[in-house]
């Protein structure tokens, strides 16, 4: 049952389709901007993805001030002071992220300091720091599946305390978002499935955990459908543009989801896992996936089986009795995982990413129970609990 | 006399809501200084964290320090300001009416995060351990039916282990509130 009171809130501008890079310079006037810098990084760069938004300003009165085109993996709060620097130089007035989670979540630090003002972004950590609106902010997401162009958090490393600081907070969310098949059509199949993967499970968790509500389960829904129907799909037909389109609104519509409704065991042990053995997060989630659900299901959680109607379908979801529709679920994931295996070789277990060892799994259970994301798990996860699941995806 | 009868009300809410918080902040002290299982989860906890409870806007509240014994202090309503107290973690409920739901048991800790009721800054690892040493102290301090409906799990604990952990509790809790102790 979703929660009887719920708060949801996404102002994000949507401008999705084909040749939605060319509406960029018409919402950049929207906002009365003019001199917008241009964050992404290397791959991006050399993955030919800048060209096609230079050419979408080629035929406008906008000119992009300039690009800066160097932001790691793993991005820093010492980057962000750079490129706000570089901003403030160069008197931009306004942000445009291409790329993924680093480079998104950099554009929003460099956002804060840009409006804000200071050198530090750190000041502004925590929940709710921002007190007004921030410069005008558009990403272009290059993966289907983190949603950061919806959500209001980012997550960028302090190197000099080494930690990650999160910053949390409505004005962070981007003014526009644009998905534009174009932008996610050269994704490795690896990258291509993880990314996915990570998409269904913000969905899933969103529909299945205790924030749940009316509308974020209508955004969850639809985003599972949408990516069961397209993922193999893409998978055989990488060039398929439309197939690309629905896996990106897909990701949206479960960054929405889960952005207003929070994600939970999965997220918890996938973070542990990455911040342990430096595995990508989509990776994590296809991997967590099943054995997460099949916890949550064999403890008392009673809404899996509503999720194979989008998952499987119509027909699936009558021919199968109600009481063994939350198996079917697992059951389908599991094929689902079997077949992109098969496809990209997507590591289904913590043994088949030949990065972790048994060893560190004491490591992984302990930063889970500290995981924020495990307060909504419908299902108490204690330490035993968590080293049980570790085992089973072993 | 509606007026009056409301003002009663609030006022009797209002003194629940702090009887409550101050009772969890004192046990959660008491248990600190003899429960193995607090104590490993106060390990992972620096000296000096300081977590805080409130109930907005400013209608109770209660303040915790980890010390270096690796046990936990009473501070208070609130963190000493003057005294350069600054909390580390704060949970804050966003209304007193919303408080009243949770600390009468008709919601849990969860259900409140769940429906947005609650705030929680800081380090939110930290903020972890903490929530999980109140369930710990919740299990006994509280009636089974109550603990039940605060917590998302129910341990397997025997009735004599709950009896002796809560008496042992408030044994300590007696003793730290003799005159001439400090917290």
């Amino acid at each position: 049952m979703s929660t009887p009171c719920y708060e949801f809130f996404c102002p994000v501008k949507i401008v999705a389709g084909t040749r939605s890079l060319e509406h960029i310079p018409h919402e950049l006037a929207n906002f009365a901007a003019s001199r917008p810098l241009v964050i992404t990084d290397q791959g991006v760069r050399k993955a030919g993805l800048v060209k096609y938004i230079e050419d979408a300003f080629n035929s406008s009165n906008i000119n992009i001030v300039d690009i800066f085109d160097d932001v790691p993996p793993d991005s820093s709060t010492l980057l962000v002071t750079q490129i706000a620097n570089l901003y403030r130089k160069l008197d931009c007035d306004s942000i445009i992220a291409i790329g993924g989670g680093s480079v998104i979540d950099t554009s929003k630090g460099v956002n804060i300091l840009v409006s804000e003002g200071g050198d530090d972004v750190t000041a502004y950590s925590g929940v709710d720091s921002l007190k007004k609106p921030l410069k005008p902010f558009f990403v272009i997401p290059t993966t289907a599946g983190t949603g950061s162009e919806v959500t209001s958090v980012a997550v960028i490393a302090d190197p000099i305390k080494n930690i990650k600081v999160v910053f949390t907070c409505s004005f962070l969310l981007p003014n526009v978002a644009i998905l534009d098949p174009r932008m996610t059509q050269t994704l490795p199949p690896q990258i291509t499935a993880a990314t996915a993967m990570d998409a269904l499970t913000h969905a899933i968790e969103a529909f299945t955990c205790m924030g749940k509500n009316p509308l974020s389960d209508s955004y969850a829904t639809a985003a599972i459908h949408k990516i069961s129907q397209n993922i193999i799909n893409v998978m055989e037909k990488p060039d398929d543009e439309m197939g690309r389109l629905e896996l990106a609104q897909a990701s949206t519509m479960a960054g929405i989801a889960f952005s207003n409704s929070m994600v939970g065991l999965i997220h918890a042990l996938g973070h542990s896992l990455g911040a342990t053995c430096h595995i990508p997060h989509g990776i994590c989630m296809n991997i967590f996936l099943p054995h997460a659900l099949d916890y949550n299901l064999r403890h008392g959680e009673n809404t899996l089986g509503e999720v194979l109607l989008p998952l499987a379908g119509a027909e699936a979801y009558a021919n199968t009795p109600a009481n063994q529709r939350p198996q079917a679920v697992i059951d389908y994931i599991h094929k689902l995982r079997d077949e992109l295996h098969t496809r990209c070789q997507l590591p289904r277990s913590l043994e088949e990413t030949g990065r972790v060892e048994q060893a560190q799994f004491a490591k992984i259970v302990e930063l889970t129970v500290d995981d924020a994301a495990l307060i909504l798990n419908p299902i108490e996860v204690d330490r035993e609990d968590a080293m049980t699941i570790l085992k089973r995806a072993w | 006399m509606k007026e009056e009868s409301n003002n009663l009300k609030t006022k009797l809410r209002d003194g629940y809501l702090n009887a409550m918080l101050g009772v969890i902040a004192r046990s959660l002290c008491a248990m600190s200084k003899f429960d193995a299982t607090l104590q490993k989860e106060l390990e992972g906890i620096p000296d000096n964290f300081i977590l805080q409870m409130k109930v907005l806007p400013d209608v109770a509240g209660m303040a915790v320090q980890k010390n270096a014994k690796g046990q936990l202090d009473y501070l208070g309503k609130e963190p000493n300001a003057s005294e350069g107290q600054k909390a580390n973690v704060v949970i804050a409920i966003k209304h007193p009416e919303l408080a009243f739901l949770v600390f009468s048991f008709q919601e849990n800790n969860a259900q409140a995060f769940a429906r947005n009721r609650t705030i929680i800054e800081g380090d939110l690892s930290m903020a972890m351990r903490m929530i999980r040493c109140i369930s710990h102290l919740e299990v006994y301090i509280l009636p089974k039916a109550a603990a039940e409906k605060a917590l998302k799990r129910y341990p397997a604990i025997s009735l004599l282990e709950k009896t002796r952990t809560a008496a042992k509790i408030y044994g300590h809790l007696t003793l730290d509130l003799l005159p001439g102790k400090t917290t």
